[in-house]
């Protein structure tokens, strides 16, 4: 399965490279989950990162770092420092039937829905590295309208069920919107199906007027 | 910085990929030697890059190549060659540290879990195929765009420092990185 709209090179580039924000991150797994297409250019990306990190000026071994990485491996299979987690036992909010989250956000908390406005409700996650880039979900009843606002950098959404209509395009499940300072937009939940989204943020959304400003709090809280 | 696109190190990449294969056949140390001479520094360079403390780097340094032991029986030359495997693996546990705060999580997919058994001389051509269409395209950006997409890669702040070390306004950075990664993305479709 394809989407029709994807993220930018940029950002497939440098999600490839690692540079992207561990939060910005998971909404661009996401969406490679749901697309080939963008699957393929990773690979691309990767073999791109390789040659270029294979001619990277060489940096300074840790000392001793041979010698101490061999007596790892003597003491016998070495271990990660710090063993994965048991999937799956992050806290989340309650979802409509039939919707789950990506199997990205699986070790990533998010809390209970807060409300924002008439049909809009918000649970943000928890960890301090995903709050420092605003990761959260938005949930929208159909028909509900966002403010109008712009971004103070670029914005990163999934869609992971229903889907929206802003001035520039209609986005579905799968779907990958990615907007920057440049843009001013006000997405509209037009199917008859709820829409939940997973956002992340590089800068703070920018809401014009007295009530975008209160809706700011809210959504920042 | 050298040639990305210089034959010598593709040849040597693929001694690399041989060495990764002879840990996992054989638990040839010396093998490991030779990779953690050559990637070590290499992935120290990265992560400082990317803003790593020194003591940070280290540590991920140490886990990175253990992992290259640990995980050298999945290693697919036919999927990612040693470089951009042993760049993924580095990379990937760049990100579980920094998510760290809860609890590490392989969140990204292994670069190649479950390897497919392919003839060896099938793997050498694809792996020589992926080089030479990686070579080509990179030789084919002009200096300026080759400049511009390692900065993508290995700056946090990619678009200020492109501004800064080009000396491009900041309004026309955008759209160079657009037109450098479209250019390389349509030059690597078009040599499949």
């Amino acid at each position: 399965m394809s989407s029709m709209h994807h993220p930018h090179d940029e950002t497939l580039a440098r999600h490839a490279a690692g540079s992207l924000g561990p939060a910005a991150s998971l909404v661009v797994e996401s969406h490679l989950a749901h697309c080939s297409t963008c699957r393929a250019a990773m690979t691309d990306f990767e073999a791109v990162g390789g040659a270029l990190f294979e001619c990277l000026p060489p940096g300074a071994a840790p000392a001793d770092g041979l010698a101490r990485a061999l007596a790892a491996i003597e003491r016998g299979s070495p271990q990660p420092a710090t063993p994965p987690s048991p999937r799956g036992k992050a806290t989340r909010p309650a979802l409509p039937t039939g919707v789950a989250l990506p199997a990205s956000l699986d070790n990533c908390d998010f809390g209970q829905w807060r409300w924002m406005a008439p049909g809009i409700r918000v649970s943000s996650a928890k960890a301090p590295w995903a709050k420092a880039e605003g990761l959260k979900l938005l949930r929208i009843e159909p028909g509900k309208k966002l403010l109008r606002h712009g971004h103070h950098g670029a914005e990163w959404t999934c869609i992971l069920s229903g889907s929206f209509s802003d001035e520039r395009a209609r986005f579905v499940k799968g779907d990958f919107a990615e907007v920057d300072e440049d843009v001013d937009h006000q997405p509209v939940v037009d199917g008859d199906e709820e829409c939940i989204c997973l956002i992340a943020q590089e800068g703070r959304m920018r809401p014009h007027g007295l009530v975008g400003r209160l809706y700011q709090m809210v959504f920042d809280a | 910085m050298t040639n990305p696109t210089d034959p010598v190190a593709a040849a040597r990449t693929r001694d690399f990929n041989r060495d990764i294969q002879s840990i996992a056949e054989t638990a040839d140390r010396a093998a490991f030697a030779r990779l953690y001479e050559h990637f070590a520094p290499r992935v120290t360079s990265y992560l400082t890059r990317l803003g790593a403390p020194a003591n940070v780097a280290e540590e991920l340094v140490q886990e990175t190549m253990l992992s290259v032991w640990r995980k050298a029986a999945s290693f697919d030359p036919s999927r990612a060659g040693a470089s951009t495997w042993i760049f993924t693996i580095a990379r990937n546990l760049r990100i579980d540290y920094l998510r760290r705060d809860r609890a590490p999580a392989d969140l990204l997919p292994d670069p190649s879990e479950e390897p497919d058994e392919a003839p060896t001389t099938e793997i050498a051509m694809i792996t020589a195929q992926r080089d030479d269409r990686l070579r080509a395209a990179m030789n084919a950006l002009s200096r300026e765009q080759a400049e511009i997409v390692r900065l993508v890669y290995f700056q946090d702040r990619p678009h200020s420092e492109i501004s800064r070390i080009l000396g491009l306004p900041l309004g026309t950075v955008k759209s160079r990185v657009r037109l450098a990664l479209g250019r390389l993305r349509t030059l690597l479709e078009d040599l499949k």
